[in-house]
């Protein structure tokens, strides 16, 4: 027993020291109902398609073939000033399955699961450094994520497993041709064509997960780093003029040449590092502990950075009096974000309330504290976090071989989720910083389920 | 199984409907700027954007607006504005229900000839000299409209009971010259005039090329106050960027825009979202010394918390244009807030230029609601 207490309490303390890795959809609101449920402390206690993400060395243990499929919606709530900024919900199905089997008397599985948001598939958005934007919950986490794993269990105490995650980025072209009235803006007529691709970026995850003794097991998960760009290309030719524009007329006054080029890392996910324990403390109640370990530090904000050449020679005969041509661009200088690393601790239990021959039931809760990886925003930055405090709970139904043609079982989950971002208060340096102070927090619901039929 | 299928079909269906995306909902501002000038669909029909008040012969400048109703959300605006009258600068009065829409405008009086803008101040007291200019429009506790305004001998204040539409003058200026005042090289001018959160009275206003402030307990009496206490002398409150050498800069750079004079404060206190209270201050920022010609001007920002010191400003320009623009007035209602200011127009020939009001919007706030009619009367 001693060796137990010591191990848990070594992962207590981690816990206690520790701090958010809201990265994408799932780091945010989790993935499945159950584990959801139990704060995201699955890593040495999942077996289900959601071992893709949490660990997909848990895959080995799946006992048969089984489909998963489920739906969660995350509502923020997420304010500045006491005024909501209105985050777009994250909501979406989750899906998945199992394939276990053996290869030369290993039991091996292969895994797949998805998260396929319902309003788009991936969302690009490239921001001023100076915008206010709740940057773990605006943008990020608005897009799919898919996963395929592969796991092996070569003794009965030790699971291996890994795979890839893939995502999408994005490379745009952006033409501009036409005439530019440079009195009379809204007189110009100008055209434009874009062209943009969707390409796919893979990112790897690998996890062991060692059985101590049948109430004793932990985990250890990696996952790597990935990044989307956003690059787009413009070129603007056009006839200046001071007149209606009409073309080649004798109103010209000179030929405007723009080239911009900008390249944005529209989404950043650090690599991670889980080290989890789950700990079945009696054959109905098991306490699950796991801390992630987030690299912040490399994080690289998704800020577009402007490359401009711009090119407007004098008419003959210079310019008309009173005009004040416009000028090269001064070059924008992207300020470094302030961002450490964090140690992500979550707590979940499971209790077996209910166990009758047919049926089972579940009670579940959890709690994850994320203290937030981002540094004051005194400057002109303004990458709004707050520290955050996320609650859990769900309920779980297992029917016990329900039919003929099911000799596995039916399990149906549910789970609510609250985050709380107490409010902070953002004090700038520069009085005439062109934002001012702010407050900004607020919390966000998420309500979900997730059914599965085990064959 | 016709069900299981359906499902199958429906479920990717259902992730694939896109929907515009938010997030960037009533984020925090100062609340100016930067300022984007109005388009063509934005303003009055027969007005060229971003001018909304324009008359070749009155060469309207020095705008300054107040809310015309009591109803904070309402756009509708006061204006009174300088133009050239037949023995001097006087001041006129206009209005738009909308912002944007002036009783007056050259639009307008196409309409209605007879829509004349009145004069609601000229110069009739002897220190005032020919000309008044600069007005600075507040609404007082009682309701009483007071407007400062600049001549001659220093600045002087005008009330109105009677809505803003007739005002009797204080017989002498409220702020005369400074004489012992170094850095005050001119008369002062351009008043801009707010009441605090403390009840108290500030005014900026413009000598030479900087800026000062002087406060009051009642709006009438008033006192410079030092913009730099650790030094012995009375200091302006905001002086231009120090000069920078043009070889200096790099590729892209370009020299501070208000290096060449600071002028038409606009003092805008509020309390911001921590409750702090922000002096915010637009004004005319010049890239040349009074003279030079051309002679380059944007709107610039400049703030300080609490209630007395110098200011800080913002780096860049909150509005430039390619003409000249000057001497900022602004609204906040209940849309995007709007700044007025005087910009030389050159739209009709770029050879030949005269001031007319212009107005833009704050692009944090949103866009500016629909368009009205000029209104009947001032």
């Amino acid at each position: 027993m001693a060796p137990r207490v010591l191990a848990l309490a070594a992962v207590l303390a981690l816990a206690l020291a520790s701090a958010p890795a809201r990265a994408n959809p799932l780091d945010a609101f989790g993935f499945g109902s159950r584990e959801t449920a139990m704060g995201g402390a699955v890593a040495a206690d999942v077996r289900d398609f959601t071992a893709g993400y949490y660990n997909p060395a848990g895959l080995a243990l799946a006992h048969g073939f089984e489909f998963s499929v489920g739906y969660f919606r995350a509502d923020h709530s997420l304010s500045m000033n006491g005024h909501d900024n209105g985050v777009d919900p994250v909501r979406g199905l989750v899906a998945g399955g199992v394939v276990p089997g053996k290869l030369f008397g290993i039991p091996f599985a292969v895994g797949i699961g998805i998260h396929m948001p319902d309003d788009r598939l991936a969302r690009v958005r490239a921001l001023a450094q100076d915008q206010p934007r709740w940057e773990m919950y605006d943008n990020r986490n608005q897009r799919l994520w898919f996963g395929v794993n592969l796991a092996v269990s070569p003794t009965p105490w030790l699971q291996l497993g890994g795979g890839l995650t893939l995502m999408a980025a994005t490379l745009a072209q952006l033409d501009i041709s036409g005439d530019f009235d440079l009195l009379k803006p809204y007189s110009s007529s100008l055209r434009h064509q874009v062209d943009a691709n969707l390409l796919l970026v893979a990112y790897p995850q690998f996890g062991a997960r060692v059985e101590v003794s049948k109430d004793l097991a932990f985990a250890l998960v990696y996952r790597g780093q990935f990044q989307m760009d956003l690059n787009v290309a413009a070129q603007v030719h056009a006839g200046a003029a001071t007149g209606p524009a009409q073309g080649a007329t004798q109103s010209d006054l000179t030929t405007v040449g723009l080239g911009l080029q900008t390249d944005t890392i529209d989404s950043y996910l650090p690599q991670q590092v889980v080290l989890g324990t789950s700990w079945r403390i009696t054959d109905d109640l098991h306490a699950n502990v796991d801390v992630t370990w987030v690299d912040w530090s490399a994080y690289i904000p998704p800020v577009t950075r402007i490359s401009t050449q711009l090119d407007i020679p004098p008419p003959k005969g210079g310019w008309p009096s009173g005009i004040q041509p416009p000028s090269q661009p001064a070059p924008i200088v992207i300020l470094p974000i302030q961002i450490v690393d964090r140690f992500v601790p979550h707590v979940g239990v499971e209790w077996r309330a209910v166990a009758r021959s047919s049926w089972e039931g579940f009670v579940r809760g959890g709690y994850e504290y994320d203290k937030s990886p981002i540094g004051p925003q005194t400057g002109p930055t303004n990458y709004v976090d707050a520290d955050r405090h996320v609650i859990s709970t769900g309920l779980g139904v297992r029917l016990l071989h329900p039919a003929a043609v099911l000799p596995g079982d039916v399990r149906f989950d549910v789970h609510g989720q609250l985050s709380v971002l107490p409010t902070i208060t953002v004090t700038k340096e520069d009085p005439a910083d062109l934002v001012g102070n702010y407050t900004a927090g607020g919390h966000i619901w998420n309500f979900g389920a997730t059914g599965t039929v085990g064959f | 199984m016709r069900l299981a299928r359906l499902l199958c079909l429906a479920l990717p269906a259902c992730s694939t409907l896109a929907s515009a995306g938010s997030g960037d909902q009533d984020l925090p501002s100062s609340g100016v700027g930067p300022f984007q000038a109005l388009s063509q669909t934005q303003v009055a029909p027969g007005d060229v954007a971003p001018y909304v008040f324009l008359g070749e012969a009155s060469a309207y400048r020095e705008p300054s607006v107040l809310p015309a109703t009591s109803d904070p959300a309402s756009p509708a605006v006061l204006m009174y504005v300088v133009a050239h009258g037949a023995q001097g600068d006087v001041i006129e009065r206009t209005r738009a229900d909308d912002g944007r829409s002036f009783y007056g405008d050259s639009p307008d009086l196409q309409n209605f000839p007879r829509h004349i803008p009145p004069t609601v101040l000229s110069a009739t007291l002897a220190w005032e000299g020919y000309s008044v200019g600069g007005p600075s429009a507040l609404r007082a506790a009682d309701g009483a409209v007071w407007l400062y305004y600049a001549a001659a001998g220093g600045i002087g204040l005008a009330r109105s009971g009677d809505g803003g539409r007739t005002f009797t003058k204080a017989g002498a200026p409220v702020l005369g010259l400074g004489f012992d005042v170094a850095w005050e090289r001119t008369a002062p001018r351009a008043p801009s005039v707010a009441i605090f959160p403390d009840g108290t009275w500030h005014m900026l206003y413009a000598s030479g090329s900087a800026i000062g402030e002087a406060t009051s307990t009642d709006g009438v009496a008033w006192k410079r106050v030092d913009g730099d206490p650790s030094s012995p002398a009375l200091d302006p409150v905001l002086v231009p960027s120090p000069t920078v050498d043009p070889k200096t800069l790099g590729p892209g750079e370009r020299p501070p825009f208000d290096e060449g004079g600071v002028d038409d404060p606009l003092l805008l206190p509020r309390v911001d979202g921590t409750g702090a209270l922000q002096v915010r201050v637009l004004y005319t920022g010049y890239g040349a010394p009074a003279g030079a010609s051309p002679r380059p001007s944007s709107i610039g920002f400049a703030a300080r918390y609490g209630v007395a010191g110098a200011l800080a400003r913002q780096a860049e320009a909150v509005y430039t244009a390619l003409t000249p623009v000057a001497a900022p007035a602004y609204m906040q209602a209940s849309g995007p807030a709007m700044l007025y200011a005087a910009q030389q127009n050159t739209s009709a020939d770029p050879g030949h230029s005269f001031p007319a009001i212009i107005a833009a919007f704050d692009v944090s706030g949103g866009v500016p609601g629909p368009l009205a009619t000029a209104p009947g009367s001032p």
